[in-house]
């Protein structure tokens, strides 16, 4: 039997209604995507193509000035758009789990970086308070900080943007979900730094987690993923394992991608 | 579905408030009674100090729509010109509280230092004093009379104002734009009133609407013990407290002002928290609220830290 | 004499802090009129609190900076705004890089109104659909909030926001990192075309060694806080053992080589351990490290061809 899919995107369609007198931005134009545990899936393409929204639209958070027009979601064989509020806040962090594109976004700046992770951790669990502060120092240690006591008791605006990102990680992972959607996780993150995380999400794959990795980076996605979406206005104009986006991309986007390394 | 990107921030907060339900019905209840205070003269049916003792504490009636008081005045009329002393008299503290409290705040938030510390700890001061007590004292000392009362409020309610003006200048002083904007040349009067003054505003706006309930609560509350409005002039504090001797014979005459003042006040929150989502430039589901381990709508439950 | 001058900055954030953590430790770095200079480092290490110590967007703890051989480092609010014109700043990508409530006509609009005071509103907004259309977006683009754009697209109106003006000397802080790569080579390429046509100076943010090494003239290495290595290219004769580990770090784009390759970096309990506050600061993830490294910080020190290196063991 052929392996089964943890997340199932079938068909999703996205726009945007923005001011009076603006076109209506489609963003996300029939999209299908299915991630397997134990893999990494990337999805590449041009700035401004869809690929964040498509994450958004997973976890239903896209503003209101955008649509959700058609598609379901599935994971672990239930389709997400069904579900109510509720049931929803039970699967996210602890079922699918996402790192954003701009870490600073996701941290409320005003919350010590102690507060926040234990937060997530409570948000499924009851631990006491002793056992959380351990859990976040280990998490810390994992995604490769040091001085992991000053860094909890920092606000988020103390950390660089590359420290916020791994506070990130440490708190998308902390309930070990099924998937993890990294939206750019290692952008602003040096090389080191972002091998260590590469090695993290590839260990969390190791595991069996299914990663969904987001990047413009193509050594990352040479590197690490096993299957590859392109996108390019909205669509998917190709997939395929990555030995065959690299070694033989069909489409024109595809074609220029891989011309422009040098 | 379409209104939130209104480019116009004036345009995008009404579209947005007009699906708020509650608070548009806020909204309404407040602008009926600022256009009943503002156009007395002209609604009254009649004067509210004329005096007929032959008419006393009648039932509502046609000619008396709300029945008449002791003294056999209309108590509509007298409610109406009462919805103006009040209204007028908050309004006037509130603009009190404004003048010094967002200065204050802004400039303790945008300087800090030095500045801020002293700002800080006279408002820390100020906020230990009880407004009653000073009230009497001040009454004491000046005698009776709003315009003390209303000394007294502002005196007193700037300090709480100025602490949050504070927190949130704070908050938006560390954004990236603000230091942009800084890069781009801008004047600093243009950096805090277009990008700090304006980020700021919702907070503003929102404490504002709700400091007015309690404005108008204190302010009849004094009237009502004696201390502020005197008569024959007449704010609902004192109708109230006209209305003591006869609450076991005629409780309507308690009832009214009572009324009004609760109705003003239940549409002012409402008012508040609209304008709180509405004033807001991010949608509630906007990114910026989002935790990547748990997708909630809702704001964090937790508390924030304070700045030290 | 350079166009920016640093000279031995150092900036700490705790001011107040018994015991100060400085984000730049002595950095002295100058800056040659017409030249790109490369800055790169772990995240986290002080290269953006650099750049805003150059443009004097935050204040140093000491040490002085020079822009055309005249002291700004205490220079006034005021007296630094007409200098501002002529050196800008492309900020990192973030969420706050826009006030929430401007739209990208706003936001472009600013510069532009606080320097082109005699222009006419026409005027003005050829200038803004001009720079617009520079970065790769078109007109329609005008009329959204900075929270309706992708990350690229956001990181493009912060480039517009900076070059809009026509400065001198450019800060480009992470200008790359959020775009493809064929936008990735148009900006590059954008921004040499402006070098060639105004002589434009750039400092060069940025963690993509490629870019890096597609765009800079001379390459300055930073690591907490420090210039370690200054080069003439990233890999002319590297001496540096942080500065191999990095190029070491680099990802081959081709999927066909993925044994791992060997990381130059000493990844032991020890490397997670508090930050070493005497002699070099490289010392706890350093394979060459000796004796005299726990003690002694490492001096840069210049060993010919444009080349200067701070190390005790490779120094030579
Ligand atoms: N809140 C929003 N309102 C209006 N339009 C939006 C909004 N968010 C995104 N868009 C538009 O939708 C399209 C897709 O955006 P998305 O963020 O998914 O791009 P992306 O592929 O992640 O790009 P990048 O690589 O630059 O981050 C873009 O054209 C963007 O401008
Ligand atoms: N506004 C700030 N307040 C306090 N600390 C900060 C602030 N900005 C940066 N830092 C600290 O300064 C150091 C350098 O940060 P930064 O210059 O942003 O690094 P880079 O750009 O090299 O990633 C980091 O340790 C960071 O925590
Ligand atoms: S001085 Fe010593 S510890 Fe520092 S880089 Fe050189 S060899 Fe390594
Ligand atoms: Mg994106
Ligand atoms: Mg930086």
């Amino acid at each position: 039997m052929s392996k089964q899919a943890v997340l199932s995107i079938k068909n999703l369609k996205t726009s945007f209604y923005p001011n009076k007198g603006q076109t209506v931005i489609k963003a996300v134009d029939d999209v299908s995507l299915d991630a397997y545990p134990g893999e990494i899936t990337a999805i590449v393409g041009q700035s401004g193509s869809g690929k964040s929204v498509t994450a958004l639209c997973v976890f239903n958070i896209v503003d209101t000035s955008g649509r959700i027009e058609a598609g379901e979601v599935f994971l672990n064989g239930r389709d997400l758009r069904k579900l109510g509020d509720r049931a929803l806040r039970n699967v996210h962090g602890k079922e699918i789990s996402m790192i954003f594109q701009d870490p600073t976004s996701a941290l409320n700046p005003s919350i010590r970086i102690k507060k926040q992770l234990i937060e997530a951790i409570t948000a499924h669990e009851r631990i006491s308070k002793n056992m959380a502060m351990k859990r976040c120092e280990d998490v810390l240690v994992r995604v490769g900080l040091k001085n992991t006591k000053k860094i909890l008791n920092s606000y988020p605006f103390e950390l660089s943007g590359g420290m916020c990102q791994r506070v990130m990680i440490a708190m998308a992972i902390i309930s070990n979900p099924n998937v993890l959607i990294a939206d750019e996780p290692t952008t602003a993150l040096d090389l080191t730094v972002q091998r260590g995380i590469l090695e993290e999400l590839l260990a969390l794959r190791d595991k069996g987690m299914a990663v969904v990795l987001i990047t413009h980076d193509l050594g990352v996605v040479a590197q690490t993923a096993d299957q590859v979406y392109v996108m390019n206005n909205g669509k998917i104009v190709e997939n395929g394992t990555v030995y065959d986006i690299f070694e033989k991309p069909q489409h024109k986007y595809t074609k220029e991608l891989m011309n422009a390394i040098t | 579905m379409k209104e939130h990107t209104d480019t116009n921030l004036l345009k995008r907060t009404f579209s947005r408030l007009k699906n708020d339900k509650l608070a548009l019905t806020g909204g309404i209840i407040v602008l009926l009674f600022i256009l009943a205070g503002a156009f007395a003269t002209y609604i009254a049916p009649h004067d509210p100090t004329a005096v007929n003792i032959e008419n006393r504490l009648l039932p509502s009636s046609w000619e008396y729509p709300l029945g008449t008081d002791q003294l056999g005045r209309d108590v509509l009329s007298r409610i109406i010109y009462g919805t103006q002393v009040t209204l007028r008299n908050a309004f006037l503290v509130l603009a009190g509280i404004l003048i010094i409290g967002v200065p204050m705040g802004m400039i303790a938030g945008y300087t800090g230092g030095r500045i801020d510390n002293f700002i800080m700890r006279v408002a820390d001061i100020v906020l230990t004093f009880p407004s009653g007590i000073l009230a009497l004292a001040v009454v004491g000392m000046m005698g009776p009379g709003m315009l003390n009362i209303m000394l007294v409020l502002v005196s007193l309610w700037w300090a709480p104002f100025a602490r949050v003006i504070r927190g949130a200048v704070l908050k938006i002083k560390e954004k990236d734009f603000v230091m942009a904007a800084e890069a781009a040349g801008t004047s600093k009067f243009q950096i805090i009133v277009k990008h700090i003054l304006l980020n700021a505003a919702s907070p503003i706006i929102v404490l504002a609407t709700l400091n007015v309930a309690s404005i108008i609560m204190h302010i009849a509350g004094f009237s009502f013990i004696g201390l502020g409005t005197q008569p024959p002039a007449a704010d609902w504090g004192v109708m109230l407290n006209d209305s003591r001797e006869f609450i076991a014979t005629d409780p309507a005459l308690m009832l009214w002002p009572g009324l009004a003042i609760m109705i003003v006040i239940f549409g002012l929150n409402m008012l508040g928290e609209g304008l709180n989502e509405a004033l807001s430039p991010h949608t509630q589901k906007g990114i910026q609220r989002i935790k990547p381990w748990s997708v909630q709508r809702k704001v964090s439950t937790l508390k924030e830290d304070t700045y030290e | 004499m350079g166009l920016v001058e640093a000279i031995d900055l150092y900036k700490s954030y705790d001011e107040k802090a018994k015991e100060k953590s400085y984000a730049v430790q002595g950095v002295t770095l100058t800056i040659k009129q017409g030249e790109t200079l490369g800055l790169v480092g772990e995240s986290g290490c002080g290269k953006s609190t650099f750049g805003k110590l150059l443009l004097q967007l935050e204040k140093q703890t000491s040490g002085k900076v020079l822009f055309k051989g005249q002291d700004i480092s205490n220079y006034n609010f005021h007296k630094m705004r007409p200098i501002r014109r002529n050196i800008q700043m492309i900020f990192q990508n973030s969420t706050n890089l826009f006030n929430p409530y401007f739209i990208v006509k706003q936001i472009l609009m600013e510069p532009v109104n606080n320097y082109f005071l005699h222009e006419s509103d026409a005027e003005k907004e050829k200038r803004v659909r001009a720079i617009l259309h520079s970065v790769g977006l078109d007109e329609s683009y005008l009329t959204r909030y900075g929270n309706e754009l992708s990350g690229g697209q956001r990181q493009r109106i912060g480039i517009a926001r900076a070059l809009i003006l026509h400065p001198e000397f450019v800060v480009c802080d992470e200008v790359v990192s959020s775009v493809d790569y064929t936008m990735r080579n148009q900006i590059l390429q954008l921004l040499m075309d402006l070098k060639e046509a105004f002589g434009l100076t750039y400092l060069f943010i940025s963690h993509d060694l490629s870019a890096v090494q597609k765009v800079c003239d001379r390459v300055a290495v930073m690591y907490m806080g420090k210039v370690m290595e200054i080069l003439p290219s990233i890999n002319a004769r590297i001496k540096h053992p942080y500065t191999k580990a990095l190029l070491d770090a680099t990802l081959d784009v081709n999927p066909r080589n993925r044994e791992k390759q060997t990381m130059s970096l000493k990844e032991t309990a020890e490397s997670e351990s508090a930050i070493a506050n005497e002699g070099c600061p490289y010392q706890n993830r350093c394979l060459l490290a000796q004796d005299i490294c726990k003690i002694h910080a490492p001096k840069l020190k210049n060993i010919g061809d444009d080349h200067a290196v701070a190390c005790h063991v490779v120094d030579h």
